[in-house]
């Protein structure tokens, strides 16, 4: 094959794909790769995919053979593909299939397309010891029970099984989306969004009925999940990560479906109550008086009989949820995410547990199409004073991030950009306590901690909701799913170490679409020669590898 | 009684006549005066002299044919009064009609011509007065070809044993063209740029290149070196030419001041890394000029089956610049665009006055053994100009992109070198055999002085980088040349096929190596199709930033005090502390710039610096009855 210029893929032998935006057929390689190919980074100019296992599966979980993946790579590839990615993909897509687990007359079957692959995963030290019950050369008997980890041990292997042995029916719930929402304003599900829910459900077919949607933050994943309740019609379990996220999920399951609020319930540290419809958090199901005592509280999980369990952030479930959804391998299960990357890397589990991806929006579409907004981040740089970069330098490593990240020069820059954006709606969010406790009080805002009860947290949401605040100070419990549509301005005085997820969370709180279609602002406030600027430098890459355009401004230069 | 004058001119006609000819020559010249020959030399001297008197000498002029008018034309019009045979017939192609001989060769009865020469050289009178008349002769021409045959028809020859004839013909060999005016400025920067990233080891005394450091040229040489490797069909019979264009840039740019020696590696000079960020035409310009100039290596001496030429033959060796230049100036003297055959422009070198010879006594320069092989006997000396030609074409000035070059395999490519002793089981003379035509490029004119300025040809440089704001640079662009490969090594670090990413700690060690970050930025601006991200230009502004916080003060030396109370008088002394500064609790750090003067000054303070291992010495025993007044001593 020789060099096509105009194409806009760069397939390397590492199996990473190179995406020229510039080229001109730059959109249909993107169409065409993005089934198979998880995208990794996405900065200005050049996007990065990967072809891993576990992208080559999704893609074969949704129908696309190893040869339209390979002719894909070859039509749209602007240098020769290397041989060794031709043999991996076709390899990698060949497995997926290559063991079925279905039902027959009421027993669970392993089926392997070889004989050799069956001898294989039965000597396996993980797969093997739930394939001991043998039928034929080819199948084995599986305990029910062991579905979910049979699957993990697969996956491990190398072999990821397809599950065609179908669900359970829970009981029924009707529950239909409303056409105006309860406050009076029109609603309608968005066509990325009602896609995303039909390849989740594939019509009630053992083909789908569990799988992970990804959807940039701001891009209504909640809606996704009620659309999936309505396709479903039977009792849901929501985990979600807090209870504010509890309480958002509540709020729109109000205002946007048929169920009456009687119909919800919580399964919360407050109120730990089931319903046709239950929300609760990881935290309490993963709660345990001890490390060697049991998690008394997943045994919400067989409370009722589930027909939908919905995982919210699935990128972040914990372990023990993992253990328990395990078992539950015959209820319909829906993972929402933004991103599949676990900073744990237990994609793997993901992948077998809850199910393969089966939707995918790219982020750019939806901020064309203004349904995400468009964000401008700025690294400030905040030089130290004299006496704080002496006591930074004699103190320990630890401490001194801290010291750094309560730069008291913050404040004054801090209030500049408040007078900067007075017209905004501005979300402070920092680290440490004590520091967004006294900005709290300098700037005269509202403060929400960990310790602030849920009821006045709410009020304080309510309160910026309707416009009576301004800004919020927060501590880093403003991370995760507070859904505080109105802000456009996201100021963070200090962030956990490297935390890419909490950065990109953070900015997830300012990608709602404004109405008038203006630009969020995300500011991050360093101090100068810092082990705060080595932090800030890893979280602004994992920005700019989601596609944000960032700029690095210094105090005081013009 | 014949009076020889240091440079062999012969003052006057008649010194010519009475001196340089014996009686029976002046009697056969005579002849043509048609006048009675007296016996006396004197007299017969009188009477030529006579006939070539006033304008008489004019008409003699006239009687000659035009070869031979052409050949007083060019003494009367040199700034020597020798003929010079061979340049006359490189120019014209034949001798001019010098007389008749008997079958021995010796002369019978001269012809005209010889009323204007005497053994060879003309009477300075006598050219002062033909200069009057005699019209300067034209110009030396070389003969130029539009374009190239596909093939070169070699003539061979072997021995029919069945027929027992011997068979001839000839057989096509390809040639090949090789286009430098472009090659040669892509591959200058891959060549800094290999320097520049330590790859590049040379003989400290020879100052050539490694076996392993031509590799690492040769793959970065745009195609590869002239003649890619073959395998060896026979350890007796290696057709191999070897390295060329990877054996010369390092030559040429240490010859130009471009990298020197540290170490055993080659690093780029001040001049080295401006050539970096400059055109790389003016670069090649003054590479040019230098290597004409070097004395760091005769081309001769990669002539390998030419023996001798650092024992005894060496002193018989001539100057290196005048070669070189008789060779430009020929070459200055040639068209551009238009192929010249290297037959025809060792004609030419000739026929200009440009002809050169590479040693005065070829007899210690020798083809297997010294005694076997001389060069010394008839012919060596011409193949020795010759190959030496071919050497400084092929690999220095084609390298330098000042000519193209269409070459063969060198080995069957010449059989002139087989009538010389011991070279029976040689498959080429030189490697350089293979050049059979080139011609001069538009930097070529540019270098030899034809053109005053040198238009750049647009270079195919399609941006082959992008920066991104996560600090990866891609190079999906246009094809990475292997320069920007090697640079790209350097500044960053590679994470796949074709991206690397900017990093901070390497962008550290990169300007700890002496490589300015400014190199880095222009580098990746020239490069990129995209403007360089906020992000990218920030993280080198802070490496130049930190870069220069700290600076290297030198050596010093630090000093132990026996206990912090001491370290800080000495510290503080006034006269002292101008020469040292407390580090620590007990020690001092005195630069080694004052060491002399802080001992002087510690000498007047009251202490001195021990030297070795010290002893402590233990406190005197009390004596009985004395009171306590001992108190330790330490930390």
């Amino acid at each position: 094959m020789s060099v096509c210029p105009d194409n806009a893929l760069v397939v390397q032998s590492d199996c990473s794909v190179l995406l020229d935006l510039h080229s001109p057929r730059a959109a249909k390689a993107r169409k065409a790769i993005a089934p198979f190919a998880e995208l990794v980074k996405r900065p200005e100019h050049i996007h990065t995919y990967r072809l891993t296992p576990l992208s080559i599966w999704n893609a074969r979980a949704v129908g696309l053979t190893a040869d339209e993946m390979v002719a894909a790579l070859h039509e749209h590839s602007r240098y020769p593909v290397p041989e060794n990615v031709d043999r991996t993909v076709l390899d990698l897509a060949r497995r997926y299939g290559c063991v079925v687990i279905t039902r027959e007359q009421g027993i669970l079957r392993c089926t392997c397309g070889e004989e050799a692959i069956a001898e294989l995963l039965s000597r396996d030290r993980k797969a093997g010891k739930y394939l001991a019950d043998r039928i034929d050369d080819t199948s084995f008997r599986v305990d029910p029970r062991y579905r979910g980890m049979l699957k993990q041990a697969l996956v491990s292997a190398g072999y990821p099984a397809e599950d065609l042995a179908g669900y359970v029916n829970g009981e029924a719930l009707d529950v239909s989306l409303r056409d105006r929402t309860i406050s009076g304003t029109p609603f309608s599900v968005r066509e990325y969004q009602r896609q995303a829910a039909e390849s989740f459900y594939a019509s009630g077919s053992a083909r789908g009925g569990s799988g992970v949607v990804v959807l940039p933050c701001g891009a209504g994943k909640t809606i996704v999940g009620l659309a999936a309740m309505e396709m479903v019609g039977q009792t849901t379990l929501v985990l979600t990560t807090s209870l504010t996220s509890v309480t958002q999920w509540r709020r729109e399951i109000c205002d946007k479906t048929s169920l009456l609020p009687g119909e919800i319930a919580q399964y919360t540290g407050e109120q730990k109550s089931t319903g046709p419809v239950t929300l609760t958090t990881y935290q309490i199901l993963t709660w345990r008086s001890d490390r060697e005592s049991d998690f008394p509280h997943l045994e919400l999980f067989r409370a009722r009989s589930w027909g939908l369990i919905i995982y919210d952030e699935v990128h972040l479930l914990p372990a023990p949820v993992f253990r328990a959804t395990a078992d539950l391998q015959a209820r319909r299960r829906l993972g929402l995410t933004a991103t599949l990357v676990r900073e744990d890397n237990r994609e793997g589990d993901v992948f077998a547990l809850i199910g393969p991806k089966r939707f995918d929006v790219p982020w750019r579409d939806l901020e064309r199409q203004n349904w995400i907004a468009s964000a401008r981040c700025v690294e400030e740089r905040i030089p130290m004073s004299q006496e704080r970069r002496m006591e930074y330098a004699l103190a320990n490593r630890r401490a001194q991030f801290r010291i750094a990240a309560e730069n008291p020069a913050k404040m004054d820059r801090l209030r500049q950009l408040l007078e900067q954006h007075e017209e905004g709606r501005v979300l402070i969010i920092g680290e440490y306590i004590a520091q967004v406790e006294v900005i709290a009080k300098q700037i005269g805002a509202p403060l929400v901690t960990g310790k602030t009860p849920q009821a006045a947290r709410e009020q304080i949401y309510d309160r910026f909701h309707r416009g009576e605040l301004r800004s919020i100070v927060l501590s880093k419990v403003g991370n995760f799913a507070i859904d505080l549509p109105d802000a456009d301005v996201l100021i963070q005085v200090s962030g956990m170490f490297g935390s890419r997820q909490e950065e990109a969370q953070r900015l997830g709180r300012i990608l709602r679409p404004k109405a008038d279609g203006r630009t969020a602002h995300f500011f991050t406030l360093v101090s100068c020669d810092t082990r705060e600027e080595e932090f800030a430098h890893h979280r602004k890459l994992f920005l700019t590898e989601q596609g944000y355009s960032y700029q690095v401004v210094i105090a005081g230069e013009p | 009684m014949k009076r020889y004058y240091s440079d062999g001119r012969i003052p006057t006609l008649e010194v010519a006549l009475t001196e340089h000819m014996n009686v029976g020559d002046l009697k056969k010249l005579a002849k043509y005066t048609n006048q009675n020959i007296p016996t006396r030399k004197a007299d017969i001297a009188a009477v030529i002299k006579r006939f070539l008197d006033g304008e008489r000498l004019k008409s003699v002029w006239q009687g000659l044919d035009d070869l031979q008018r052409a050949a007083v034309a060019e003494v009367v019009h040199s700034s020597s009064t020798h003929f010079l045979a061979d340049r006359f017939v490189a120019k014209y192609g034949r001798s001019p009609n010098w007389g008749s001989t008997d079958k021995y060769g010796y002369p019978r009865m001269p012809s005209p011509l010889a009323f204007f020469f005497y053994g060879g050289v003309m009477p300075d009178d006598l050219k002062a007065r033909l200069k009057t008349f005699v019209p300067e002769p034209a110009q030396a021409k070389v003969n130029t070809m539009p374009g190239l045959p596909a093939a070169c028809e070699l003539p061979w020859s072997r021995w029919n044993s069945k027929t027992r004839t011997e068979e001839k013909g000839t057989e096509e060999v390809p040639l090949v063209v090789h286009q430098t005016e472009l090659t040669a400025q892509r591959e200058l920067p891959s060549v800094l740029r290999l320097i520049d990233s330590g790859k590049v080891s040379v003989s400290d005394k020879t100052r050539r290149p490694s076996a392993a450091t031509i590799k690492a040229i040769t793959n970065v040489l745009e195609g590869g070196d002239y003649y890619p490797v073959l395998p060896v069909k026979s350890k007796w019979r290696d057709e191999n030419a070897g390295p060329i264009r990877a054996f010369a840039w390092p030559l040429i740019l240490q010859a130009g001041g471009i990298a020197q020696l540290s170490g055993s590696k080659l690093q780029l000079t001040k001049a080295g890394r401006k050539a970096l960020s400059e055109p790389t035409a003016e670069t090649l310009h003054k590479l040019w000029s230098k290597w004409i100039d070097t004395t760091l290596l005769d081309e001769l001496s990669r002539i390998e089956c030419v023996k001798g030429q650092t024992g005894q033959g060496k002193r018989g060796l001539t100057a290196l610049s005048p070669r070189r230049n008789a060779i430009a100036d020929t070459l200055a003297k040639c068209p551009a665009g238009r192929w010249i055959s290297t037959d025809e422009f060792r004609r030419f070198v000739c026929a200009s006055g440009n002809d050169f010879t590479v040693c005065h006594n070829a007899w210690n320069l020798y083809i297997v053994e010294k005694h076997y092989g001389s060069l010394g006997y008839e012919g060596g000396a011409r193949i020795l100009d010759e190959r030496y030609l071919l050497a400084f074409l092929l690999e220095y000035a084609a390298t330098l992109g000042v000519i193209d070059v269409a070459l063969i395999p060198p080995a069957g490519a010449r059989s002139d070198y087989g009538g010389l002793w011991g070279t029976d089981e040689l498959v080429y003379f030189s490697r350089y055999d293979g050049l059979v035509y080139f011609r001069i490029t538009a930097l070529g004119t540019y270098f030899l002085g034809a053109e005053t300025e040198y238009q750049p040809v647009p270079m195919a440089t399609k941006p082959a980088l992008s920066v991104l704001p996560n600090l990866e640079i891609t190079a999906i662009g246009a094809e990475l040349g292997q320069g920007d490969r090697i640079a790209l090594d350097t500044y960053a670090i590679q994470v796949s096929d074709l991206v690397w990413r900017l990093d901070q700690a390497k962008l550290l060690a990169t300007v700890e190596e002496g490589r300015p970050i400014d190199e880095v930025r222009e580098f990746l601006t020239a490069r990129s199709s995209v403007a360089i991200p906020d992000v990218v230009a920030r993280l080198l502004d802070d490496v130049a930033a930190r870069s220069t916080k700290i600076r290297d003060l030198g050596l010093a030396r630090i000093v132990e005090c026996a206990d912090p109370a001491l370290a800080a008088l000495i510290a503080n002394d006034s006269r002292t502390r101008r020469y040292c500064m407390l580090a620590g609790k007990r020690h001092l750090v005195v630069p080694a710039s004052s060491e002399a003067a802080f001992k002087r000054a510690l000498r007047d303070v009251g202490y001195l610096v021990a030297t070795g291992e010290v002893k402590v010495a233990k406190p005197r025993r009390k004596a009985p009855g004395e009171k306590s007044a001992a108190h330790s001593v330490g930390d």
